[in-house]
């Protein structure tokens, strides 16, 4: 996918996003990080087609995600939102089962296919024993997962999450991108996603996009991009960066910087 | 859950077949079940006679009535994601009403337009309470509020109409109450007419609504074209509201009620949701009607008024019951 010069505006008067451009690689993890406010997922939000960028456009496969018909584009890119509703008595197959929707005509029963898909997703998220319960039921991680596997059940080679880990416990917060990782390796998913743990965006991603004030500031893989004066420019912070044998770099912050 | 589906189902069209029976063979004049069936097929009957033009045709109505209005409740709360949803709180019922009533005050002639009008009006005051209430999306609390200033505003026209005019327009004050009475086969026509389309439509829309009770985002993100959706389900409900308003007249409660209760009995699908509304609601408004007519005979209590007895109450017991299921 190609970011060109998108700029949007919620309000007309203040743009949320400046001109971004860049490139989503197929098959690697992408996570645009930058402090509150910065557009992360207002970025997503203009990838997935939920906001109309004013000028440029997000292209994929040689066409812009906005001339896509929605029920095309939701058979090449399936979304993960940070907060969800469901009806309260949705259990975890029969939400999981909406994300067959984008294949299917408005009359048609589940085929094979359908229910391959649902039995994959349910797999890959781990809640084969729990596709009776319903979501209401489940813990935060659990619900989480179900969201997941709603969008894992389109089928897609895209795969959004918007801040996949917040309102997670730390236990919670590994499982889920461990299991991104897992779909990223195994099954080739091209993955873009927005964090806000710098250590997590580092350890799971193969490439960063850096935002602040509604732009695209650095581009590319951790090692090379993530730096003392990064930090201090981005975020306002002062780190130290180490290294550590079994997880390679990490960040430690030491205080808030003078601005 | 399956099994309790099936059991609500069974219950609620063996109850519908009950009632319409009851219904057909109780009032002012009494027949056995076998002479009015009897009577139907050879026409020969005198009493049957005077059921088939006076009592039949007021039973139908009641049946469409109750099955448009509770369907127009079940999508009104889905486009709106909002509970309290339904045509008699936000202003639709009561905008079909009064623009109909103006209408056919203006120019008299038109009468036969009424359904049309209705139908306008309706779809007016549907638009006045999401324009007024849209800003960057949906928020429930604006909408019904802002829907109970628009069907404060129409009801209140609508009794200044009556009000000043208590002894000329007595003809058309059937229009905005609801004595099922003087109901006659052309209004059967007009109501399964439009009704049944609308019904038909219904079923068209079951996943679009299934969609929209998730985020607008991610309905979106599904390959749903949200707008295009509620804009679709909103002309269906406004449809379904204000031709059950042309005919039957002003009837609180039934699109609030009605889909309550059939979720807790078949669950918040919408493709077992909205037949078993219908069904249920028919089953409501004709029970209203029925012993609206046979509790004090000779004289009539209006169903508007007995659904206002009963639903009042009702909807406290279940909400109260229900507490936790109801979270918005």
């Amino acid at each position: 996918m190609e970011l060109k010069g998108i700029t949007f505006s919620y309000d007309k008067k203040q743009d949320q996003l400046k001109g971004i451009s860049g490139t989503i690689e197929v098959g690697r993890i992408t996570t645009i990080i930058g402090p509150n406010g910065s557009g992360k997922s207002t970025l997503l939000g203009v990838m997935a087609r939920n906001f109309a960028p004013q000028s440029g456009a997000a292209v994929l496969d040689g066409k812009a995600v906005a001339s896509y018909h929605p029920k095309e584009l939701a058979r090449k890119l399936a979304v993960v939102h940070q907060q969800n509703d469901a009806p309260s008595d949705l259990t975890v197959e029969g939400l999981t089962a909406f994300g067959r929707l984008p294949h299917r005509s408005m009359w048609s029963q589940r085929g094979q296919e359908d229910e391959d898909a649902i039995e994959w997703a349910l797999e890959s998220t781990n809640l084969l024993g729990k596709r009776r319960q319903r979501i209401v039921e489940l813990s935060g991680g659990e619900r989480q997962r179900v969201w997941l596997a709603m969008a894992l059940a389109q089928k897609t080679p895209i795969l959004f999450l918007d801040e996949p880990t917040t309102f997670l416990d730390v236990y919670h917060q590994i499982e889920v991108l461990e299991l991104i990782r897992r779909l990223n390796v195994r099954d080739k998913l091209t993955i873009v996603m927005v964090l806000h743990d710098m250590n997590q965006a580092v350890r799971y991603s193969d490439k960063l996009i850096v935002m602040k004030d509604g732009q695209a500031m650095l581009e590319g893989a951790p090692q090379q991009i993530v730096t003392e004066q990064m930090m201090r420019e981005i975020y306002g912070v002062e780190v130290a960066i180490k290294h550590d044998e079994q997880t390679g770099m990490y960040i430690v912050p030491l205080g808030i910087g003078r601005g | 859950m399956r099994r309790k589906q099936w059991i609500s189902y069974i219950s609620v069209a063996a109850l519908l077949l009950g009632v319409t029976i009851y219904s057909m063979t109780t009032g002012s004049i009494k027949v056995g079940f076998m002479e009015l069936v009897q009577g139907l097929f050879s026409g020969t009957n005198e009493n049957v006679e005077v059921i088939r033009d006076l009592r039949l045709p007021r039973i139908i109505v009641s049946l469409l009535t109750g099955a448009a209005l509770a369907v127009s409740g079940v999508l009104l709360q889905a486009v709106m994601r909002n509970p309290l949803a339904d045509a008699g709180v936000i202003g639709i019922s009561s905008g079909a009403g009064f623009i109909s009533l103006l209408m056919v005050t203006i120019f008299p002639a038109m009468f036969f337009w009424m359904p049309l009008f209705s139908f306008l009006g309706g779809a007016f005051a549907c638009f006045l309470v999401y324009s007024l209430s849209w800003r960057t999306g949906l928020n429930p609390m604006r909408l019904i509020l802002v829907g109970v200033a628009i069907n404060a505003t129409f009801t209140g026209l609508g009794q200044s109409f009556n009000y000043r005019g208590s002894y000329a327009v007595t003809s058309v004050n059937q229009a905005v109450s609801s004595i099922f009475t003087m109901k006659t086969w052309s209004d059967v026509e007009i109501l399964g007419l439009y009704g049944s389309i609308g019904l038909l439509l219904s079923l068209f829309v079951c996943s679009w609504c299934n969609m929209l009770s998730l985020q607008d985002k991610t309905a979106g993100n599904l390959g749903l074209r949200v707008t295009r959706a509620r804009l679709i389900i909103s002309v269906i409900a406004v449809l379904l509201a204000s031709v059950a308003t042309a005919v039957g007249g002003l009837i609180a409660f039934v699109g609030l009620l009605v889909p309550h209760i059939a979720r807790l009995l078949v669950g918040s699908d919408h493709r077992t949701l909205i037949p078993f509304s219908a069904l249920a609601g028919a089953l409501l408004i004709l029970s209203a009607d029925t012993l609206g007519r046979t509790l004090l005979a000779p004289t009539e209590i209006p169903a508007s008024i007995i659904m206002t007895i009963i639903g009042g109450p009702f909807l406290v017991f279940m909400l109260r019951k229900s507490g936790r299921n109801y979270g918005a």
